[in-house]
């Protein structure tokens, strides 16, 4: 009798099992444990965590370290994966020529057309000349207060100007409104208000309550309040973009406007196939870029336009991977890639009211080789801390299905998706064939990556709650209405802090999203990235390993991994299997552990059998 | 105060004033909630001298058919909800001379979102 442990270092989690294992018999599980993973896997930055979570595991099977005798460790997914995001295009106010942002309140509504003027120059205490006799559009700095500004209005107004609209720097657009003989639009809170040019034609429009701006938002509305010619209406293209969907705008006409959308150099990335290469522009799109690596496959590797966004960023991850791994670059080989398009929202250049106008980025997974070499440095240190023999215990794709076979109500054949931070992987045990299995950029670390860019946050730790945590609303300080619109009453009231906000709900904690996105909004990109890339991945996976390329000819499937954690992700999955009549679930290793620890259970099972056949 | 609500019965927030509080209080916190879009009304305070900011905010909560009351003294302003417990008010202000007045437009700006459904501005709190 024996007592050995199975240690599986995932990209982000490090799991074990421990087991006593004598001759002929099934080995006897004593406890199992899972920690965070120190460092990048493969590394022997790993060694600090491997131990705490031996020593946790060994705790609570009621053994010491030094009853181990043998510690099995996973023979590395022979991949690591990393991710960046490139923006595609992007606007440039060069003059300032626009506002668009969404007030809290803006004042009245309506669109109003005419010459910017500052306030003072309509105050006859102020003013050193006659009052303008062209229609106005009146700019109101911080400095005038409600009261004073409206006072002002009202007498410009009697005295015949005509006042059409208003630009307030304050939030004080519905308090001046209120306070005129007539409902003019006042948009509010515009922060840069000095930056706005005087004695120029400019257009001001304020919705309705619970719409959006029409004309400025329409290229030939623009075009229709500042007589534009066909080819300057082509130039507002971009300023009509900006600004669709908001409740308020400013356009502004100044001799030298000119907004742009331009394009960014994003560059080019070449796919070496082992038969032929082929190159893609960054900005066709995912679709494009995906559909060109299939026309490839099998990839070899993948170069990247020098000297431009997607040059850096290949080079970037085959830096990384060579420091990891101490080899050249040139033997650094991506075998790899994900291609997902999204909107990201971008700061406007030379915007008046810190304007967002949504863009389009790209964002690529990539992922390259590593070899058996890394993990035997690993087990070697591992073994000197410890003092106990450490071997590499049977590839990753075997011992997890092994794992995953402990399964109730499942048998062979069997397929696998095994996901985590940084690749999907799957396997296919069929009887008396060898295990077919693949590894494929782009995970959890890419669906954050998606959901940080999409949401505009600042904090990736911030998208990776979003990620994994279902989200709720405060309707009431006594209640809050969970995203299925289930609604929870609580006897204490909540935190006033908390009152009107989207928050997320962590165990019994809830944390509030600092954003203004609506519940819907944060939903629909949460789940978006898990369909773009961890759908698309199991699905991609699984072709690649079934017979023929062919879901159909697949029987079971079993979830494993962090991806069987997830709160909604299992039920997305076996959603879409179920199209292809599969029985698709998340496995239960052990009969009670769920889709965990299938590695490092699987590490000891493959041991038992190799001790059998050699008997 | 132009803009005041004088029918009892419509919808508003009630705003009560302690008997030592500056009257101009009360304009600024009605600035603060007409911003917002939402009425709200001078209700006088219940005759027993309350001096209790908390206590009189709630009070004015439970007469308001929005069920928010806003409650002034001199050196205090408090924003209540009727179902909050009387001794726990939403936010509690102190009112000092030289920002009364965003402390109290602030206050009506954060009681009416309180009736909208937004989240509260607390960082303009000094």
């Amino acid at each position: 009798m024996s007592i050995v442990a199975g240690v599986d270092i995932g990209n982000s989690t490090t799991e074990v099992a421990i087991a006593r294992v004598g001759e002929g018999d099934s080995p006897e599980f004593l406890s199992s444990g899972s920690g965070m993973t120190t460092g990048i896997k493969g590394t022997a930055e790993n060694i600090s965590g491997i131990v705490n979570v031996l020593e946790e595991a060994t705790e609570v099977a009621g053994i010491g370290m030094d009853d181990l005798d043998l510690v099995l460790l996973n023979e590395a997914t022979p991949v690591i994966g990393d991710v960046a995001m490139e923006t595609v295009t992007e606007t440039v106010v060069t003059e300032s020529s626009m506002v668009g942002h969404n007030p809290g309140s803006p004042g009245g509504e309506g669109i109003g057309v005419g010459q910017t003027i500052h306030i003072r120059d309509l105050d006859e205490n102020d003013s050193d000349g006659a009052l303008p006799d062209e229609p106005v559009i009146v700019i109101v700095p911080q400095d005038y207060d409600f009261e004073r500004a409206a006072d002002i209005l009202t007498r410009a107004l009697e005295a015949g100007v005509e006042i059409k609209a208003g630009i307030v720097q304050g939030d004080d657009g519905v308090l001046i409104s209120n306070r005129l003989p007539e409902t003019l639009p006042f948009v509010d809170e515009v922060a840069h208000v000095e930056k706005v040019p005087l004695d120029m034609l400019a257009a001001v429009e304020v919705a309705p309550q619970g719409q959006a701006v029409k004309q400025l938002s329409n290229p030939y509305g623009i075009a229709t309040l500042f007589s534009l010619s066909s080819e300057e209406t082509g130039h507002v293209i971009p300023i009509a973009k900006a600004l669709i969907g908001l409740r308020s705008a400013v356009v502004i006409r100044t001799p030298e406007s000119d907004v742009e959308s331009k394009q960014i150099p994003a560059g080019s990335i070449t796919f070496m196939g082992e038969r032929e290469n082929r190159d893609v522009e960054l900005e066709s799109g995912a679709d494009e870029i995906m559909d060109t690596l299939a026309r490839v496959e099998p990839l070899s590797d993948v170069q990247g336009e020098s000297g431009t966004n997607v040059g850096g960023m290949i080079e970037r991850v085959r830096q990384t991977m060579a420091d990891v791994t101490e080899k050249s670059l040139d033997d650094v080989k991506i075998r790899d890639v994900l291609a997902v398009d999204c909107q990201v929202p971008q700061q406007v250049e030379g915007g008046i009211a810190d304007e967002f106008s949504t863009e389009t980025a790209t964002g690529l997974a990539v992922m390259v080789d590593t070899d058996r070499l890394l993990m035997e440095r690993v087990a070697e240190s591992l073994s000197e801390e410890i003092g106990t023999q450490v071997e590499l215990g049977g590839a990753e794709a075997n011992t997890a299905i092994l794992g995953a076979l402990t399964t109730p109500g499942i048998d062979v054949p069997v397929a696998i998706i095994d996901g985590g931070a940084g690749s999907v992987d799957a396997a296919l045990l069929q009887e008396g064939k060898p295990v077919e299995h693949v590894h494929l950029a782009g995970a959890g670390n890419m669906v954050t990556l998606l959901i940080q860019n999409e949401l505009g946050l600042e904090r990736f730790e911030v998208a990776e709650q979003i990620k994994i945590n279902p989200l709720a609303k405060v309707e009431s300080l006594f209640h809050i209405r969970h995203e299925d619109n289930s609604v929870q009453f609580f006897e204490e009231p909540l935190d006033s802090s908390l009152f009107g906000r989207v928050i997320l709900v962590t165990g019994d904690d809830f944390v509030p999203i600092e954003s203004d996105h609506t519940l819907d909004r944060v939903r629909t990109v949460r789940q978006e990235a898990k369909r773009r890339v961890l759908l698309r991945n199991s699905i991609r996976a699984l072709e690649r390993i079934s017979p023929s390329g062919n879901i159909r000819f697949l029987d079971f499937v079993a979830i494993v991994g962090r991806f069987g954690l997830d709160f909604e992700l299992p039920q997305m999955l076996t959603n879409e299997l179920i199209g292809f009549d599969i029985v698709a679930g998340v496995a239960n290793v052990r009969e009670n552990l769920g889709p965990t620890n299938a590695v490092a259970t699987g590490l000891i099972i493959n041991y038992c059998q190799q001790q059998d056949e050699a008997a | 105060m132009t803009h005041e609500d004088e029918n009892p019965d419509r919808p508003a927030i009630h705003v009560s004033l302690a008997p030592e509080a500056d009257e101009s209080f009360y304009k600024w916190v009605a600035v603060g909630a007409e911003e917002e879009g939402i009425p709200c009304r001078l209700e006088p305070a219940d005759e027993t001298d309350e001096t209790d900011v908390a206590a009189l905010a709630h009070a004015a909560a439970q007469n308001s058919r929005l069920d928010v009351g806003v409650g002034i003294a001199s050196t205090q302003v408090a924003v209540h909800e009727r179902h909050m417990p009387a001794e726990r008010p939403v936010i509690l202000s102190k009112v000092e001379e030289d920002h009364a007045r965003q402390v109290c437009r602030s206050a009506g700006a954060n009681a009416a979102r309180l009736v909208i459904g937004t989240p509260l501005r607390l960082d303009d709190d000094p």
